[in-house]
């Protein structure tokens, strides 16, 4: 279980700085490296069905779904509140 | 209503949402402390704080049935409900002229058979029959499924409205403008946990069908609901007593027969028709919980004489199984730990959402309405907010204090316990009316419930629960986690009270009167 909201976190992490805007932002730089942002994006959504894998492979088919949901929900909004912070401080 | 569809969905948003929004805010926030009833409710009842779990699930059916058969021999019918991860305690309840009734029940510890008397309280109860029915009985339950249907109403405009959805997914910028950073709070707070809020609210609506759309099992069954009811969600009809004596037989060996034919499932409770008549009949219930769907425990039937195994009655039919599986979602009955705390971060969210969207509604119009003739709407919305995102945490603190600062002996405790909670809140709404500032009466509201809820662990210490630092230390923590979350919980209060009290926006000064004006565009273009 912690598996799956781990690879859900990063997974949300890679897709998020797979986008441009952000790519800049986070890493404060004015490149955006075409490859490495595809990379990130390939990451992020192989991560996302890896994880659904791993709920289903804890939980079962039947609340297995509802974890890799939940997972997903959780660790995007924790991400996304927690970036402004992150950004500040390093 | 303006022309357009978009424009059309933001009204309908906006002003739909804006009725329905203190009355949501309620609803999920209690709905999100449902998710822990019985921890909640433990808490609330110290006299149970001490009691060990047992080792077996059914160490204490002994004390139970002896229990039963001082306090009920005449009973028609007898239940038991065993122990589970989330209840020590093994609690017995026996038929009054043919029904069970709320004072024919007792608490008994399964290691020892001692009766106990907890305190009387709804505990976490209130929460769950409060996000459903407001306390309000039948009209409140119409209530809520109106709020609720504007819920589901406001979900879908709201997505519609959201243009840079993808975009904006990752997007939260604090450090802008007010209107700005709230947009973004209540944007990623929506769309992060869309499956859940629609999940939720949809299946809410679907819990209470029976309410709502009753027609046709008002048309099958002459309208009389409670047969239907009955026999869709009752176990089988037990036969009639005859009248000649039998002593019953063994229970313990028919629940281990049970254990092992549910491959080692727990078990929910027993109920025993008939006990102490030669056609007495022992149903035994899975625990509910072990799938997704609920209200469909098996339930395997014994002639409770000889002991004979007499059918199983499993809840297959297609129609039963898709609302089991529309009510389990909801109730969340299957959710261990883990998923347990992903559903109330999930519920949270949801407040925020709702909260981030009262309070943008405000923010969109402060420098607009400051002496004009709508300026009385708009102080009643600004302390409507107050009170009803800040109050309802003072009010809801306050409901825990009375829980533990009333007498246990004292006549309609249970009224007394939920007449705190109402008093505090309609006293929160006179404090937001008559405080000249709003911010003022955001900051004050925070505090005294931040400072309320960070001083609950002391308060259960001194007025004989077991304290924060006991529970760690024997393990129990689905007790210490009860104390254990206020302390983050009033951390966030304290926090946002400081905020919302800082001197209006630091920000603001530095930022030139340009970036200001593009702000106020793109927010008019995303509403």
């Amino acid at each position: 279980m912690l598996l799956v909201i781990m690879l859900c976190y990063a997974s949300f992490i890679a897709l998020c700085l797979a986008m441009p805007k952000h790519y800049r932002d986070f890493f404060k730089s004015n490149a955006a490296p075409h490859q490495l942002l595809r990379l990130f994006r390939v990451l992020g959504w192989s991560g996302l069905l890896a994880a659904f894998f791993a709920a289903i492979h804890s939980s079962g088919w039947q609340i297995g779904p509802v974890l890799w949901i939940a997972s997903m929900s959780v660790s995007a909004v924790t991400w996304v509140f927690m970036l402004p912070f992150l950004r500040r401080h390093i | 209503m303006k022309e357009g569809f978009r424009p059309a969905m933001a009204w309908l948003h906006t002003w739909g949402g804006l009725v329905f929004t203190w009355l949501l805010f309620a609803i999920f926030f209690a709905g999100t402390l449902s998710f822990y009833r019985e921890e909640i409710t433990l808490w609330m009842q110290p006299e149970l704080h001490r009691v060990q779990s047992s080792v077996d699930q059914f160490d204490g059916v002994a004390f139970a049935l002896k229990e039963l058969q001082q306090r009920a021999p005449d009973a028609k019918r007898w239940s038991i409900n065993f122990p589970d991860a989330r209840d020590a305690t093994i609690s017995i309840s026996w038929t009054k002229d043919g029904r069970f009734d709320r004072n024919a029940t007792a608490v008994i510890d399964p290691n020892n058979g001692a009766v106990l008397n907890p305190r009387a309280t709804l505990g976490g109860t209130f929460f769950r029959s409060f996000h459903y029915s407001l306390m309000a009985g039948p009209l409140g339950v119409w209530i809520v499924g109106a709020a609720t249907m504007m819920m589901l109403v406001a979900l879908i405009t709201g997505v519609i409205i959201h243009k840079k959805i993808f975009k904006d997914f990752f997007t939260f910028r604090p450090q802008k403008s007010p209107g700005r950073s709230w947009l973004d709070a209540h944007n990623v707070s929506g769309v992060m946990s869309l499956p859940f809020h629609l999940m939720i609210t949809y299946t809410g609506l679907v819990t209470l069908m029976f309410t709502f759309v009753p027609a046709a099992a008002t048309i099958a069954y002459q309208g009389d609901q409670a047969l239907f009811l009955k026999e869709a969600f009752s176990r089988k009809e037990a036969p009639a007593a005859s009248g000649q004596p039998a002593a019953l037989t063994d229970l313990l060996p028919l629940l281990i027969k049970t254990r092992t034919h549910w491959h080692g499932a727990e078990i929910g409770g027993v109920t025993i028709n008939n006990p102490g008549d030669t056609v007495a009949v022992i149903d035994i219930t899975r625990k509910r919980g072990a799938t997704l769907a609920a209200r469909a425990e098996p339930v395997l039937r014994f002639d409770g004489v000889s002991g004979q195994q007499l059918n199983e009655f499993t809840n297959d039919s297609v129609a039963k199984s898709t609302y089991g599986v529309f009510y389990g979602l909801h109730v969340a009955w299957y959710a261990g730990f883990f998923l347990r705390a992903l559903s109330f971060v999930m519920g949270i969210t949801g407040c925020v959402m709702i909260a981030s969207g009262a309070v943008l509604w405000t923010v969109k119009r402060r420098d607009k309405h400051t002496g004009d003739s709508s300026a009385t709407g708009y102080r009643f919305v600004e302390a409507f907010n107050v009170a009803g995102i800040a109050g309802l945490m003072v009010a809801s603190a306050i409901y825990f204090w009375a829980n533990r600062l009333l007498p246990v002996n004292l006549q309609e405790r249970i009224d007394w316990e939920m007449r705190c909670l109402f008093i505090a809140w309609l006293l929160t709404l006179a404090h937001a009316i008559l405080r000249d500032k709003p911010t003022a009466a955001w900051r004050d509201q925070f505090w005294l419930a931040g400072f309320l809820i960070a001083l609950l662990p002391v308060l259960n210490a001194v007025t004989g629960g077991l304290s924060l630092f006991e529970a760690m230390l024997q393990n129990h923590w689905r007790l210490a986690g009860v104390d254990l979350s206020t302390m983050p919980l009033a951390a966030v209060l304290a926090w946002t009270g400081w905020r919302i009290g800082l001197p209006k926006k630091t920000t603001s000064a530095k930022r030139n009167s340009k970036s200001r004006i593009v702000d106020l565009e793109e927010l008019e273009e995303a509403a």
